[in-house]
């Protein structure tokens, strides 16, 4: 946190209370402002550290949507253990770089009543051990590791940008494009002078190119991979 | 920031597109929620700068659906505010932050007020399978108009069902907590509460 942030924090509310998009805030910069490279950036990023932040767990989901039925809905699927790690440096931010690690045996269905009651056949104790372990699914006794590291950003806007990266699952690596947007930074009393700033991002995978054909069309061979969350800097 | 917290809705409405939706053919009458392909969550802005977003697992809902005519169509929903899932990290923690935030007055309220309800009261198709079902949120004891915007995506007949139809939504809303008395964490917390829903409703047996 630097000293202004709560100032500039405030007057980006108020801005974007008054457009109603982070996209539509101005780039405003007071008067005062002294250093030109403080002045070119966007309120939301001036008043950030650059540094190493680590996922703040305790505000952050993961989500799958596949089409069910031929794509007559969505199920959803969220994993709940999962860590990232971003190198932010508000000025540069195409220069940041974030890595991200998935365990694959923390699937949450929500699946509703007993399973086994109706799946007395199945080889699992439940229907998220059944999406965790079994061959055509995450398969994760084989493959326990679901990984993302970056290779390149692009910034799209003053808050967006795709963050381009090697996916590796079920122990195949592609190449795969995340849209990311930025959404500010907040401050926190209990985290001291550490800055925790948030982000979502999404992106669309093809299950069939990392060898998980089960079932397709009747779910979509389109998986589509949502994230929002925070991340704090580290002490 | 809005656009923030919107943006889950917006990619909700990219679900992997159904290669022809149709209503031909399709049942009218009384579909039950298909508990076992149905998701209902809610969105709030944490901090300002992200989205936090939670399970309901214990809801139920019925249809009476009109094929011919979408917008004579009825739904009712029920919610158990007790029923939460957080995907709290810590697992010693997570029971602990799921009951307060079902029960605790500041939040859900769910010990005085054990059922969250809609009710809808007029539908309107917006498109050749959109709409907007209008209808009745009961929620903290309070009763207020709210719009879902609604997608139909089709219909599917899985041979473990017989001849009964199943079809399929995504609907999403936003609600304005402080229009049913919750303003707790105002500014920590957004008024602006995203609800989304993705499932299927199964026809009823005659």
């Amino acid at each position: 946190m630097k000293l202004k942030t709560l100032i500039v924090s405030s007057a980006g509310a108020i801005a974007l209370a008054a457009c109603g998009s982070a996209s539509d805030a101005p780039a405003e910069t007071s008067d005062a402002e002294t250093t030109s490279a403080e002045a070119e950036l966007h309120p939301m990023l001036a008043e950030v550290a650059a540094g190493t932040y680590s996922l703040e767990k305790n505000h952050a989901f993961m989500t799958v949507k596949v089409g069910h039925n031929g794509g007559i809905t969505q199920y959803r699927i969220s994993f709940t253990d999962f860590d990232g790690t971003l190198d932010f440096d508000p000025a540069d931010p195409e220069s940041s770089n974030l890595s991200f690690s998935i365990n694959p045996m923390s699937v949450e269905t929500n699946y509703p009543g007993d399973y086994k009651a109706g799946h007395a056949d199945s080889a699992w104790e439940s229907w998220n051990e059944d999406v965790s372990r079994d061959a055509k699914w995450l398969n994760a006794d084989e493959f326990p590791e679901i990984t993302f590291v970056t290779t390149a950003i692009e910034r799209t806007g003053d808050l967006e940008g795709t963050v381009t990266g090697d996916l590796t699952l079920l122990g195949v690596t592609k190449p795969v494009s995340l849209d990311v947007s930025y959404g500010g930074v907040a401050n926190p009393p209990w985290f001291g002078e550490r800055d925790v700033i948030g982000f979502t991002a999404g992106t669309t995978v093809l299950r069939s190119e990392f060898g998980m054909g089960a079932y397709i069309p009747n779910i979509s061979d389109e998986v589509i991979v949502e994230f929002t969350g925070e991340f704090l800097q580290d002490e | 920031m809005r656009k923030l917290v919107l943006a889950a809705g917006l990619m909700a409405a990219t679900l992997p597109a159904h290669a022809n939706p149709t209503l031909e053919g399709v049942a009218s009458g009384l579909y039950e929620l298909e508990k076992t392909h149905a998701f209902l969550t809610w969105t709030v802005k944490h901090n300002g700068i992200s989205g936090y977003t939670v399970n309901f697992t214990d809801f139920d809902a019925d249809l009476v659906f009109d094929a011919e005519t979408p917008a004579n169509s009825q739904l009712s929903v029920s919610i158990n505010p007790g029923a939460l899932n957080t995907n709290y990290p810590d697992p010693a923690k997570k029971v602990d932050w799921e009951t307060e935030l079902s029960t605790d007055p500041r939040f859900l309220n769910g010990s005085e007020f054990p059922a969250i309800s809609f009710n809808s009261t007029s539908v309107e198709q917006t498109g050749e399978f959109s709409g907007t079902v209008t209808g009745d949120l009961t929620f903290l004891g309070v009763t207020k108009p709210v719009t879902l915007d609604v997608s139909y995506g089709g219909v599917a007949n899985p041979p473990w069902f017989g001849q009964r139809d199943v079809i399929g939504f995504t609907a999403s809303t936003t609600v304005t907590r402080s229009e049913f008395g919750n303003t707790s964490m105002a500014g920590i917390i957004s008024d602006e509460v995203v609800v989304e829903f993705s499932g299927e409703f199964l026809q009823a047996e005659e």
